[in-house]
């Protein structure tokens, strides 16, 4: 898988203690996200851990003193009876402090998570970021950074990582300090079992790893499972799901990707069991040569009752580190990976920010917009989508933009809005080059409705004010873009009015049909030429709309907004034909210009256009049987 | 109880799938007993020995405590592991049961209620984690067992101790309730998790990302999903705050029977009854006690994730018939109960009305309409007048509220739904893209010729998508979609593949094409039209099948035999072009208004 690839491919320290080094530093930063879940819970977290990882080393030690209490000659009752309610008080700790836990982790970790995935957001929508998210290998990173799925889903997230190292990190320290306390009877015996048993759970752990590298190459294949199940359950696809009869045979897809992949797995976890026995027995010598040697000494009367108390209670404390933390799934498959996604996901988004270079200032006139000799390329593409493409937007204007599907229309409109920088030629506003200017403000002085514009499920008001957010939602405001999208009706018959959300999902809220949503996108888009946008640019804004409604929208948008550039992007040409300009793009550049009087006396590739469109009105009939002959596309 | 009886089938099917497993883990559970048994007892005659000065059971007790030690920490890795490969190998088959609930289901009503939206967004895709509760549930029981077997040994210390038997039932079970605060919250949060999803996903999708991006509303975006987050995460840490104090109130109750038992104990050993050492192997048992609890509590809230998966599955069980329910999922011997070769007179609409689930207003009102067999039918009308509506009751996506749709006098509510289904091919105005091999989303509109390359190269000519193909690197072998690192379409190309789509299907009664142009371009439009017209045609002669147009576009629906004015629910007109030109209504204002745009001055 990518990531993977990556992982190697970056700077990797080749010297083992550097490797060690760095691995630590990366669990050390994991530990210190915890920091963003606010001091108090971050306080407690920390005491709950140690103490857990302090208290069966503790109890020894209050057993120890009772037990020498016990023995000693004429015990005092009233000492008794309070070391018994301490090792009492020490028994509810440590399954009160678990539970405490267990409530603390939930709550630290969605805290985390909900951290991790603010700061994944803010740093993909970086000025310059967007054509990034679809470069190959950032998909990957993304869902490895935020663990994509249900957010409620507690077990593999960002969050449980930090809060799993946590509870690693201080329960190894538990057994070091147990450690200290068996050296005071032996220093070898204190070393060795911390070995051994440090070394069991290195085994384990490496083992775990080795098998979460080969449930991590699954990641394609879980990412299509996920798809199968979408196309079974999701509403998208739901009708076509019925009326085509693709249940069975999604189901039987779903399963033979899935099956296949446990089986993959499976051979890995019968692997590991038979792996772990060799360090585990290695430790069942250690640990049975230090019981030997600690009740030995005690049968000899070498070591008294007391110490032996505190010894036996701290010499488990140190076995118990061999344990397998399940918590060390959580770091190595959720926190870790997602750390370093995120560093990945940052080197490449903080490149090139699109903030800083020249702020456009706010001005009530439209901007001129030039674009010079701009060639656009995909990367890998053969042949460029914009070739040496000339064009000026002349303020005030309302210019139309035809051209057959693939010419490269939405191409240019990244490139206008600088979400993509041309390979070649450049392109200017008011004379300052583009990429030479603060994307933001130049983006505050443009509006966009985007074919593919996106549907908020959030509330009416949201879903129009979204438009221009750095603007103060204002009533009058709303209730005017409400009126020239022609969504007023809309509004006035929600159920909340503005507060309605849409999307039927939430409680009172609506579905919109295609042409609903593509008037609360135009109102979006009219939102924000209130609020100072000089230059709306419209691409395919009737798609969804009927015929009344199309012509509405266009007299209403394109001709009674004054003092504002439209660029209009269609191929209905009875849209376009009122256009002040209109511009034919073919073979990604501008092969003919002027008003349509202008372009049909040309008598080119738009005046065969539109006459071919035109002539399924004006003739009395459609007839099926005329060829296309001599009619020549562009 | 419904909640057992799914674990209970769940168990009769893993015990059927892969009995060496299933057994294996029970060796396992079975061997991690005894070793709990033997440290207990070797620990106990450790420090009697000790005491004693015997050397030789000193010894002797060294070694079974330090084999039955590792046997349990291994144990632990192991069972984990177990636990894990028999999950994985369940999981498998319980999400295609969820799965088959979902999409086996007849109609789409069901995925526009919220509340069914809530339990799918639970259980979809959740097969292992309910598998992994299932499992850890045997483990938690397990883990019972052990604690038994730990107070076994107390009790042979000194009987007294049996007092904590009785005081670990109410600490477990009242562990036990505890959680149910906390996975209550996790279902009340299950829509704040999705508007959050949601959110993130706007933010960090390419396509929605580019208008997020210029417009600037990331910041507002993040702003709400943290005001999202914040409440998502106040009522879960409520939850589990309120579940850690329930559980710490058994726990209390536990620790002071402790207290006293130990006093007790003391007592004993003062009077000589009990020595010093069984004062040290309770204490140290202790923490064996607490590790099998720890054990039965950490199952607990494993399965607590489980859980609400578990339930949300159940409760799509019991919200399906059996047919959805009938697993293994097997391909239908596809009886074809009915099958209707021609469509001989046409599909009538009876009185029909129709409201969406749970909302009291009606789209479609009292709709009587006939579509002829071998007619071409257009729906005209303006947004939300209830075109869409209405195809889907043709569909039979929807049951009406009211009256009744029946082809050829045949009610359609005597058809199973999948059997008219059969019987229809369609485009929907939000039609899916499914991100396949090319060949694949073409195919499936027609499974029985997906591996046919020639039916799959007409339904693509049919479609006037030849060049969209010739566009793609591989061709019909191409994958699409970007995030399986395959291609991404335009809109105008997925609706052609969609378009291919529809024309797989060699002989439908009902071909919907609903707003087929929307994202066309001039010369699609043209080119597309005139060869849907033919296909009508060939279509209309051979099967009788009725051709369903919805458009906004004058210059098609002129074409069809029969133009239907809706508006508002209800038929307001209806004819041929001519007749309704003819009549001077909203047909004909709506059609001039169209074409004067067009007129060459």
């Amino acid at each position: 898988m990518r990531h993977l690839r990556n992982d190697r491919r970056g700077p990797r320290p080749r010297n083992p203690f550097a490797a060690l080094v760095a691995g630590f530093v990366l669990r050390w930063r994991l530990l210190a996200v915890l920091r963003v879940t606010g001091r108090p819970t971050w306080t407690l977290l920390w005491a709950v851990n140690l103490s857990l990882a302090l208290l069966p080393t503790a109890t020894g030690w209050v057993t120890g003193l009772l037990v020498g209490r016990l023995i000693s000659d004429g015990p005092d009752p009233r000492a008794l009876a309070a070391l018994c309610m301490a090792v009492g008080v020490l028994v509810l700790a440590s399954q009160g402090l678990e539970f405490m836990h267990s409530a603390l982790r939930v709550g630290a970790a969605q805290r985390v998570n909900a951290w991790q995935r603010r700061r994944v957001t803010k740093l993909v929508t970086r000025p310059g970021g967007a054509w990034r998210l679809e470069e190959p290998g950032v998909r990957d990173d993304l869902s490895l950074a935020v663990l994509k799925g249900l957010p409620n889903w507690v077990f593999y997230s960002f969050g449980t990582g930090a809060v799993g190292q946590l509870a690693i990190t201080t329960r190894t320290f538990g057994a070091c300090f147990a450690a200290v306390v068996v050296a005071r009877f032996s220093v070898p015996i204190a070393l060795c079992t911390l070995a051994a048993a440090l070394f069991a759970r290195a085994v384990s752990r490496r083992e775990w790893l080795a098998e979460h590298a080969v449930i991590r190459d699954l990641a394609p294949t879980l990412r299509r499972e996920g798809y199968w199940t979408e196309i079974l359950a999701a509403p998208w696809a739901a009708k076509e799901l019925r009326t085509f009869g693709l249940a069975d045979w999604a189901l039987g897809r779903f399963r033979a990707l899935a099956s296949d992949r446990v089986e993959r797995v499976a051979a890995v976890r019968r692997k590991l069991i038979r792996r772990l026995l060799a360090p585990f027995a290695l430790l069942a010598v250690t640990a049975a040569v230090g019981l030997e040697i600690l009740t030995v000494a005690m049968a000899r009367g070498t070591l008294s009752i007391e110490e032996l108390a505190l010894y036996f209670s701290a010499f488990w404390a140190i076995t118990a580190v061999a344990r397998w933390d399940t918590e060390a799934f959580d770091v190595e498959f959720a926190g870790l990976p997602a750390l370093q996604a995120t560093d990945r996901l940052k080197e490449r988004f903080e490149a090139g920010s699109g903030t800083g270079g020249v702020r456009l200032a706010e001005s009530a006139t439209p901007p001129r917009v030039r674009f010079h000799g701009v060639e656009f390329r995909y990367p890998g593409a053969p042949r460029p989508v914009l070739h040496r493409l000339d064009l000026e937007i002349v303020p005030g204007e309302v210019l139309a933009l035809v051209g057959v599907n693939g010419a490269g229309k939405t191409t240019l409109t990244d490139v206008l809005t600088g979400l993509r920088t041309p390979t070649a030629g450049s392109v200017t506003v008011d004379g300052h080059r583009l990429d030479g200017v603060d994307l933001r403000s130049w983006r505050r002085r443009v509006s966009v409705v985007f074919q593919e514009f996106v549907r908020y499920e959030l509330s009416l008001r949201d879903n129009v004010a979204l438009g221009a957010p750095w603007c103060a939602v204002d009533e009058d405001r709303l209730d005017a873009v409400a009126v020239r999208a022609g969504i007023a009706d809309l509004v006035a018959a929600a159920p909340a009015g503005w507060d309605t959300p849409l999307a039927r999902a939430h409680p009172g809220g609506v579905d919109l049909s295609g042409g609903q949503w593509q008037r609360v996108a135009l109102a979006r888009a009219l939102y924000a030429v209130e609020c100072g946008a000089r230059l709306l640019v419209l691409d395919e804004p009737t798609a969804h709309l009927d015929v009344r409604a199309e012509h509405e929208v266009f007299t209403r948008v394109a001709r009674e907004t004054p003092g504002v550039s439209v660029v209009l992007i269609s191929h209905r040409l009875s849209t376009v034909r009122a256009a002040d300009r209109i511009a034919v793009l073919d073979g990604g550049r501008i092969t003919e210009t002027g008003s349509h009087d202008e372009l049909m006396a040309l008598d080119g590739a738009y005046a065969r256009m539109f006459t071919m469109q035109a002539e399924r009105f004006t003739d009395e009939r459609f007839n099926d049987e005329r060829t296309s002959d001599g009619v020549v596309f562009p | 109880m419904r909640r057992y009886s799914t674990l209970l089938g769940f168990y009769r099917e893993s015990w059927r799938s892969d009995r060496r497993l299933v057994g294996a883990f029970a060796g396992l559970l079975l061997l991690d007993v005894l070793a709990t048994g033997g440290f207990a007892g070797s620990m106990h005659a450790l420090l009697k020995g000790a005491l004693a000065g015997d050397v030789v059971a000193v010894v002797v007790a060294t070694m079974v405590g330090s084999v039955s030690w590792t046997v349990s920490i291994l144990g632990v890795s192991a069972r984990m592991n177990m636990i894990y490969l028999l999950s994985e190998a369940d999981s498998v088959r319980v999400d295609e049961q969820i799965l088959a609930l979902i999409a086996r289901r007849e109609g789409i009503e069901h995925l526009e209620s919220p509340e069914y939206a809530d339990q799918v967004a639970l259980a979809r895709g959740a097969g292992d984690l309910i598998a992994r509760s299932a499992w850890v549930l045997v483990d938690g029981v397990a883990a019972l067992v052990r604690l038994v077997v730990v107070l076994v040994v107390f009790a042979l210390i000194s009987p007294v101790l049996l007092l904590l038997a009785a005081l670990l039932v109410p600490a477990v079970w009242l562990l036990y309730r505890s959680q149910r605060a906390a996975r209550r919250s996790v279902v009340a949060s299950a829509r704040d998790a999705r508007l959050a999803e949601h959110l993130h996903r706007l933010a960090t999708e390419p396509v929605s990302g580019r208008e997020i991006l210029v417009a600037g509303a990331g910041e507002a975006l993040r702003a709400r999903e943290r005001r999202t987050w914040d409440r998502l995460i106040r009522r879960q840490e409520r939850g589990h705050w309120t579940a850690a104090a329930i559980a710490t109130v058994g726990w209390a109750l536990f620790a002071g029977g402790y207290t006293v038992a130990l006093l007790l104990l003391i007592r004993d050993v003062t009077r000589g009854h009990a020595g010093p050492a069984d004062v040290i192997v309770l204490v140290t048992l202790t923490g064996t006690l607490r590790v099998q609890a720890e054990g039965i509590v950490r199952s607990l809230q494993r399965m607590s994730h489980g859980i609400s998966a578990l339930d949300a599955f159940t409760w799509l069980r019991e919200h399906s018939g059996p047919r959805e329910a009938a697993l293994p999922a097997v391909p239908e011997a596809a009886p074809e109960d009915r099958h209707l070769p021609r469509l001989r007179d046409g599909i009538t609409m009876n009185r029909v009305s129709f409201a969406y689930p749970g909302t009291s207003e009606t789209v479609v009102r009292e709709v009587t309409l006939k579509l002829p067999a071998g007619a071409t039918v257009a729906f005209v009308g303006e947004y939300g007048a209830g075109k869409t509506t209405l195809v889907k009751l043709l569909c039979g996506m929807y049951e009406p509220t009211e009256g009744t749709i029946a082809v050829d006098g045949v009610p359609l509510a005597e058809f199973a739904p999948r059997d008219w289904w059969r019987h229809l091919t369609a485009n929907f105005q939000d039609f899916a893209r499914f991100r396949l091999v090319a060949r694949e989303s073409v195919g499936i509109g027609d499974l029985a010729a997906l591996g046919r390359p020639d039916r799959i190269a007409r339904a693509v000519a049919d479609a006037d998508a030849e060049e969209v193909v010739e566009r793609l690197p591989a061709g019909l072998d191409t994958q699409l979609g970007a995030e399986f690192d395959g291609v991404e379409l335009s809109t105008g190309q997925w609706q052609r593949v969609a378009l291919a789509r529809t024309r797989m299907r060699e002989a439908p009664l009902l071909c919907v094409i609903d707003e087929p142009t929307a994202s066309l371009d001039a010369r699609g439009e043209y080119v597309f039209y005139r060869r849907q017209m033919v296909l009508a045609r060939a279509l209309a002669e051979a099967y009788g099948t009725v051709t369903l147009v919805v458009s906004h576009r004058f210059s098609t629906v002129r074409m069809a035999d029969l133009i239907v004015v809706v508006d508002d629910g209800v038929v307001t007109d209806l004819g041929t072009h001519e007749d309704l030109i003819a009549r001077e209504g909203t047909y004909s204002t709506l059609y001039r208004m169209q074409a004067d745009a067009y007129r060459i001055s």
